[in-house]
């Protein structure tokens, strides 16, 4: 297809190569900074999320293999924990929130973006198929990074069926999600 | 198997262990089939979650500043560390730190100017935005200026060099031995133009008071930076300098 793969791109990042690291940037920056988005609700934080991500990738060598399954999959699992992270640290008051003094153009990338569209409608309507509490759980759970007694706290729920009720869930979620999204389920995204 | 530690496992995917338990986990799950095996079911099960999220527009600047430091942490700096500083004469020039009075008379002209800083400092950015592309640069070319900078209460020291990458000045600052910062403070660079104090950048120090940071000038216009200064804010926000002076140099 005449596009560098994400691994490709990730070998080259490793010898600290910058072009490279400049075109994973640009192929990740809008799924990335919307998902630690998603989970800090803050830009400042946010950014700093992604920075940390991609400080990861040039500086710490031989993280990502093939045998870790997709890149995209590796990348977002690093971009969650580098959000839960930050998570843990405001809750410690220990975080730094960077700052933006100077602005730039936005220059538009000519570089492919992984974009989500399609996924995203079609995992909203699957979510839209749980229960309140089932949608409530997978929230708390996955995006604000809550322990499960946190979780049987607030919905009144017993500690010990909280694993099974998260379980519950994102299978449920899985499987309405990959039966109706199967043309452009996680597949599509390389 | 340890059912205890196997419980672990959902606390530990959310990163809610820490030091002994954490590591402990670790080092069971290198060995636990059960557990990896339902590590690997958490992985799957979650694995389409991130695509939920609601496209969000990054902040304006994201990029420069994400690359500029990714690249800068450890190439740029470290091979601006390796030049001499102190053998370069010409350009260097070793400070002695600002009197107190001095200061205190420079805290209160920063804090005039204060008041119009983000206003004028808006005003440059959004000109500024309408002009200039920031492209990352291969190496840095040329220095331009370096000072040190020095602490007169304190054990701190630093050095602030002037980068000149093609058409992009880049002012990199260097301290050892910062006071660390608390909560919400962090140490502020600010470059000075007459009595205007124009802000370069935040930064806050690691655990052993070292930092190292690159903030790109794109101030419009020509300036002749008279000194550059670094103060300790109580928060990354407040807008005009509030806090003191720690380290400064003529240019």
């Amino acid at each position: 297809m005449g596009r560098t793969s994400d691994y490709e791109l990730y070998q080259k990042v490793q010898e600290e190569n910058k072009e490279a690291l400049e075109m994973l940037y640009d192929r990740y920056e809008k799924l990335l900074f919307s998902f630690s988005f998603k989970m800090l609700r803050q830009k400042e934080l946010a950014e700093e999320a992604v920075q940390d991500v991609f400080m990861k990738l040039w500086r710490k060598k031989g993280l990502y293999s093939e045998d870790k399954g997709k890149f995209s999959s590796w990348l977002l699992t690093v971009t969650r924990n580098a959000c839960i992270d930050l998570i843990r640290k405001q809750q410690k008051n220990e975080v730094e929130i960077l700052e933006k003094d100077i602005d730039y153009e936005r220059t538009e990338s000519v570089e492919e973006t992984v974009t989500w569209n399609e996924e995203r409608e079609s995992l909203k309507e699957a979510v839209s198929s749980l229960t309140e509490e089932q949608q409530d759980i997978v929230e708390m759970f996955y995006f604000k990074g809550y322990s499960q007694s946190d979780i049987a706290e607030r919905k009144k729920i017993p500690l010990g069926t909280v694993k099974g009720r998260i379980r519950l869930a994102l299978k449920h979620l899985k499987k309405i999600y990959r039966e109706r999204g199967d043309k452009y389920g996680a597949e599509n995204l390389r | 198997m340890e059912p205890k530690t196997c419980d672990n496992l959902l606390e530990y995917y959310n990163g809610l262990l820490e030091g002994k338990e954490k590591d402990a986990f670790e080092k069971h799950l290198k060995q636990c089939d059960a557990c990896q095996e339902e590590w690997a079911e958490w992985q799957d099960l979650t694995a389409d979650l991130p695509y939920l999220s609601e496209e969000a527009e990054p902040p304006v600047g994201m990029k420069e500043r994400i690359l500029t430091n990714v690249t800068a942490s450890d190439s740029s700096v470290a091979h601006h560390k390796t030049q001499p500083v102190n053998k370069t004469d010409e350009i260097t020039t070793n400070v002695s730190p600002i009197s107190q009075r001095k200061s205190k008379s420079w805290v209160q002209g920063l804090l005039a100017a204060g008041l119009l800083l983000s206003l004028v400092t808006n005003a440059y950015l959004f000109n500024e935005n309408n002009k200039n592309e920031q492209v990352i640069q291969e190496q840095i070319n040329k220095t331009f200026k370096t000072v040190q900078l020095a602490s007169e209460e304190t054990e701190s020291t630093g050095v602030a060099s002037m980068v000149q990458e093609n058409d992009t000045m880049n002012l990199v600052v260097q301290t050892n031995n910062l006071t660390q910062v608390k909560g919400t403070e962090t140490y502020q660079v600010w470059l000075i133009e007459g009595d205007k104090p124009y802000r370069a950048g935040t930064f806050t120090p690691d655990e052993n008071g070292n930092g190292a940071v690159v903030f790109p000038v794109k101030f419009e216009g020509d300036h002749e930076w008279d000194a550059v200064a670094i103060s300790h804010e109580p928060t990354p926000n407040s807008k005009k300098p509030v806090g003191t002076i720690v380290m400064a140099s003529n240019l």
